[in-house]
């Protein structure tokens, strides 16, 4: 690793204000086991705009009390931005009322790793694009500020986009979390220095660096799930190679609500297959009005796949993707 | 090419019979020091004064250095040395490790990762910091990640004299006449399979050195599987004399053949050591490790064989290309034995081409060469027998090498009976392969998207491959205790324990009595390297006959003091008595107290020249795929082995399971995954790079052995078991595969995307 300094906060003021001091050579820290794994392999140049270049500020947002809750309250669920995915997989409450959360918490990589990593963490890493982070910054691509998108013409069989490249980049966001909130309909809650502020998840991811859309001075506090709609069900599913560890070559989540045996709404929600979690309305409309059997969840996994562009050597993510977007909505509707 | 056969011999351990502590489930002797992390490993060690040295790596796959500037490296406080390639080669040593390979790169780089500056300072961080500040100006060259690729004429020769390592096959065997097998023939298969990748050894610990001078003489404790053959190897390039080198491995986190020689990180922390005075260590990280040493090469296949219409093999013409990677090292003389090693055939033609690559360099992990090529030819057999017309399990029977013949290429002897069929049979029973086999592509289980399918291979594998004479020392001190110095590293196979069981066994001692002293070159004699399989029978021989020399010289003792003559006792648990009434007896404690030194004893052993020593493999497994998916699982799974005597149980039960998995790792996802277009490895650790984790481990794993002894058996009628579990689960992963699905995969490894991709060319067939 190169040097960088490290200061433990209290407050989530102390760190907003920390962040402002260094605007734009700070970083803040929940579990680490996303930002430190970028640093120890030097995978960022040394200098350069904040979040395309390494950290010299470290502010580690551990020792702030009072951020690690998991609550029901009757606008919905309220999850600290430093509650462990641990902490999620341990809950009932949200086992039981926001199964897709709950089902995505658990795909995620390890127990040991559940214990460090946070949701705010988890919301907000960076993608796990291979030329992205090869170490001593092999590639200084264009996410990182450079010109070219190494995975165009590399070996862009697993973690990559095959929905298109936005501002040039094929990487995928590599969370599972994401997807299940996004299918939700979750929002976050932002402390910065322009003050508090809370955006839908939907809106909240963004295309490039760093793939969510917060300043330098801002950092998650809080995400919201509404209460789920009476007579839904929500469910989530991940292709990962190995049974445990593997981030998702793709990821899927869906919430469906029934009224007499047919969907009266849908939310259908994939990961993994481009740089942010996309949500399918075409899926939905499939979906809507229907008695969910194989044809219609298979006709509706079809349009969330429909404009498919794959790269030279990911075309079989997208049958992948369409399994496993079926067998997330035939789980939500079962 | 036959040879006269030799009169079989009485094996030198014939007599013992009734075996008081080998072949009892024994834990082992070192456990708790492991468990206790009281172990120190090479990584472990710090030491006053001592520095740390970091390696400036070659980015590129091939390159011309134009220049290296190491000034800024240099001035950074802190820093005590850099060397580069071309200061060893005009002050230290112009030899070249292994073939052709310089200790630091000098005009060229060939492999990324290539050591092209070392820098020695006071931390970690300086070092690693120093190393990034090292400036090479390189002119970048077109590289060849594949081996036909690089074979190919107007490719750039990565050396000169051109990509075809030593410019012809090597190796070339023949036997009979090839045209006329296949006009004899009356059905000839064609086809090409292929491991194509490079598969890393994931030891639990990396390369990790200490090196240290006290005056002319030079320290290393060093992470390795050989102490005497680095101590020689390291003496060799830097001019000493063999004593004046010490090496000393106690406790070292795996090697699976890549830590057999002596490395040119080894070489870098002795002179780094030397030049700055102070102690070197010499660690590489899990990213530098994956890229910087040899690994499991990719061998390429093709394969024609004749057969009758019974199945018999006639004819066999193959050719096996591999990757060599940029220096030489291991290729087709070790993947070859696949070919010419499990059948019987009346006509072979064989030709191994060896391609320079730039990759990472080819070399032995667990089976050298073997469980490529076994994938390859096991892979083969079945789409063989199909066409024959003839079920797997029989098809083997039909053509497996078998009972007292000979060498079907050599002529050579076995050292004991091949039992093959009726390993097969053992397995089959315990498998239930025949309740189980309902026809090529027939799967055992269907429902939805999953298919699940039974598949087999087999193999015959070689070991104790150094026939130099080796040596070990037994004692007997003064109190009654036995020690045992014998040079064998314990690589984490159990051999510390092994060993201690022979010695115990062959003196006559209690387990518990018995020290081994097997660490360190100073104090334990060479009894070859812990690799090929070989540490316990060919080291455990040396073992027994120091044993045995030792008994004699007790029970000589003995015979004064129960009035007997040696001949008519014995003596087993540190005691010695009558054959003919055991309550006469006494112990080694009285016997050696009449002793005012401890009685010593030596042994030489040589294996026996010419004879084919061969461990038996029998694999069997359920193999279920997800359709949709290409997600493919071992649900169940059968390891059958004759490795003869089975010394420790449950070291031996555990080679095999561990061996197994590893095997299923290489069958499903694991290889090096190098960018097409930049040459650069985008794997190197242990997330994209998808070793097994406990979950994949098939919910049934089951081990049988049977223990065929013969004649030129060795210690005790050991035959080696490090190496045999980890070659057949390949093919039988792709066997399964195909009779699940009627999908056969040509190519490792059987990851969803090459399993989709074959599923949407073949289709479904189930």
């Amino acid at each position: 690793m190169q040097q960088f300094a490290h200061f433990d906060v209290k407050t989530v003021q102390e760190a907003v204000s920390l962040l402002k001091q260094y605007e734009g050579k700070a970083k803040v820290v929940a579990g680490g086991t996303d930002l430190y794994h970028l640093m120890k392999q030097r995978a960022l140049p040394s200098e350069g705009p904040w979040g395309l270049a390494y950290p010299q500020i470290i502010v580690n947002l551990k020792t702030i009390q009072g951020l690690n809750y998991i609550r029901e309250e009757s606008s919905g669920l309220k999850l600290g931005a430093m509650t462990t995915l641990r902490d999620i997989e341990r809950s009932s409450l949200v086992r039981d009322k926001w199964p897709a959360l709950w089902q995505a918490v658990r795909a995620i990589s390890t127990p040991t790793l559940r214990t460090m990593g946070t949701i705010g963490g988890n919301i907000a890493q960076e993608v796990r694009c291979g030329f992205y982070r090869l170490a001593d910054n092999y590639f200084f691509c264009l996410r990182k500020g450079g010109h070219v998108c190494y995975a165009i013409q590399g070996d862009n069989r697993w973690l990559f986009s095959v929905m298109g490249g936005p501002k040039g980049c094929y990487a995928t966001h590599a969370g599972d979390t994401p997807t299940a909130l996004m299918a939700l309909n979750a929002s976050v809650r932002i402390a910065g220095a322009g003050g508090e502020k809370t955006a839908s998840i939907e809106e909240f991811f963004d295309v490039l660096s760093p793939g969510v859309k917060l300043t330098p001075t801002d950092l998650i506090t809080e995400i919201q799930i509404p209460p789920q709609p009476a007579g839904s069900k929500s469910a989530f599913t991940k292709f990962k190679v190995r049974p445990i560890i593997d981030f998702a070559v793709s990821n899927a989540a869906a919430l469906i609500t029934k009224q007499a045996g047919n969907v009266s709404d849908a939310r259908v929600v994939l990961g993994g297959v481009y740089q942010t979690p996309i949500r399918s309305k075409d899926a939905e409309t499939v979906l809507k009005g229907k008695s969910v059997n194989e044809i219609v969840a298979n006709e509706a996994a079809a349009a969330a796949l429909k404009g498919a562009t794959p790269l030279k050597y990911n075309a079989f993510k997208v049958d992948i993707a369409k399994t496993i977007v079926r067998r997330a909505i035939l789980a939500a509707a079962s | 090419m036959s040879t006269p056969s030799p009169t079989p011999p009485k094996p030198f351990w014939a007599d013992f019979k009734d075996l008081s502590v080998i072949g009892k489930s024994t834990k082992y002797i070192d456990a708790y020091e492991r468990l206790t992390g009281r172990a120190q490993f090479a990584s472990d060690i710090v030491m006053p004064g001592m520095l740390y040295a970091h390696a400036t790596l070659s980015p590129h796959a091939h390159a011309k250095i134009l220049k290296i500037d190491t000034s800024k490296a240099e001035a950074l406080p802190g820093v005590k040395a850099v060397i580069t390639g071309r200061e060893v080669e005009d002050k230290w040593t112009k030899a070249r490790l292994r073939v052709n390979q310089p200790i630091i790169a000098l005009d060229k780089v060939r492999v990324q990762g290539e050591f092209v500056a070392v820098v020695a300072a006071e931390s970690d961080h300086i070092a690693r910091h120093a190393a990034s500040l090292v400036e090479v100006e390189y002119e970048k060259l077109p590289f060849y990640l594949d081996p036909e690729e690089a074979l190919k004429p107007d490719s750039l020769a990565i050396h000169e004299g051109g990509n075809l390592v030593g410019g012809k096959p090597t190796p070339e065997y023949n036997k009979g006449d090839i045209a006329k097998g296949f006009a004899e023939s009356d059905v000839i298969v064609e086809d090409r399979i292929a491991a194509p990748k490079f598969v890393n050894h994931s030891n639990a610990e990396t390369y990790t050195v200490v090196a240290w001078w006290e005056g002319e003489r030079l320290h290393l404790i060093n992470s390795n599987q050989w102490n005497h053959g680095t101590r020689n190897a390291v003496a060799a390039f830097l001019g000493l004399p063999n004593n004046k080198v010490r090496v000393v491995s106690k406790f070292m986190g795996m090697g699976l053949g890549d830590k057999a020689g002596a490395n040119h990180y080894v070489i870098v922390a002795a002179i780094l050591a030397k030049k700055t005075g102070q102690p070197v260590k010499f660690f590489l990280d899990r990213n530098e490790y994956m890229v910087v040493m040899t690994q499991r090469y990719p061998v390429i296949q093709y394969m024609k064989v004749g057969f009758k219409k019974n199945g018999k093999i006639v004819a066999i013409d193959a050719r096996q290309i591999t990757a060599a990677g940029g220096y030489f090292n291991q290729g087709a003389v070790s993947a070859s034995q696949t070919v010419v090693d499990y059948y019987n055939y009346d006509h072979l033609k064989y030709q191994g081409f060896n391609a320079y690559t730039n990759t990472p360099q080819a070399g032995a992990y667990r089976c050298v060469g073997h469980p490529q090529g076994n994938f390859n030819t096991e892979s083969f057999m079945d789409i063989a027998a199909e066409k024959l017309g003839i079920d797997p399990l029989t098809f083997r029977k039909i053509n497996v090498i078998q009972g007292t013949q000979k060498h079907p290429l050599t002529g050579e002897d076995y050292a004991r009976p091949m039992l093959m069929n009726e390993l097969i049979d053992a397995a089959a029973e315990k498998f239930r392969w025949k309740d189980r086999w309902k026809g090529f592509v027939s799967p055992t289980f269907k429902e939805g998207p999953i298919r699940r399918g039974v598949g087999l291979s087999v193999n015959i594998c070689s070991h104790g491959s150094i026939s130099g004479v080796m040596s070990a020392v037994t004692m007997l001190n003064t109190d009654g205790t036995v020690d045992l110095l014998a040079g064998a590293t314990d690589i984490g196979g159990g051999q510390r324990t092994a060993m201690s069981m022979i010695a115990a066994e062959a003196v006559g001692a209690k387990l518990r009595d018995v020290r081994i002293e097997d660490h360190d070159t100073d104090t334990a004699p060479d009894v070859g390297g812990t690799f090929g399989s070989r540490q316990t029978p060919s080291g455990g021989s040396a073992i027994a006959l120091a044993g045995f020399e030792l008994r004699k010289k007790i029970l000589e003792i003995a015979a004064g003091i129960l009035n007997a003559k040696p001949e008519d006792l014995d003596a087993k648990n540190s005691e010695v008595f009558l054959k003919a009434d055991p309550s006469k007896k006494t112990t080694f404690k009285a016997i050696a107290a009449r002793q005012p030194f401890p009685l010593t004893a030596t042994a030489g052993y040589r294996p026996p020249p010419r004879i084919a020593q061969r461990t038996l493999t029998v694999h069997m497994g359920e193999i279920e795929v997800d359709i949709e998916t290409g997600l493919v699982k071992v649900v169940d799974y059968l390891a059958a082995h004759d490795s003869g005597r089975v010394i420790n149980p449950v070291a031996f039960i555990d080679q095999v399971r561990g061996g197994v998995i590893q095997g299923i790792g290489m069958a499903l996802r694991e290889g090096l995954d190098f960018d097409p277009t930049y040459g650069h490895t985008l794997n190197p650790d242990w997330l994209e790079y998808k070793v097994p984790t406990f979950l994949d481990l098939p919910p049934k794993l089951e081990v049988i052995y049977r223990e065929t002894l013969g004649p030129w058996s060795m210690a005790f009628g050991a035959h080696g078991i490090g190496e045999p579990p980890i070659t057949p689960p390949m093919a039988v992963v792709a066997n399964g595969l195909y009779n699940a699905t009627g999908v056969r995969v040509k190519e490792l490894p059987l990851d969803p995307r090459n399993v989709l991709t074959a599923i949407k060319l073949q289709g479904v067939k189930s």
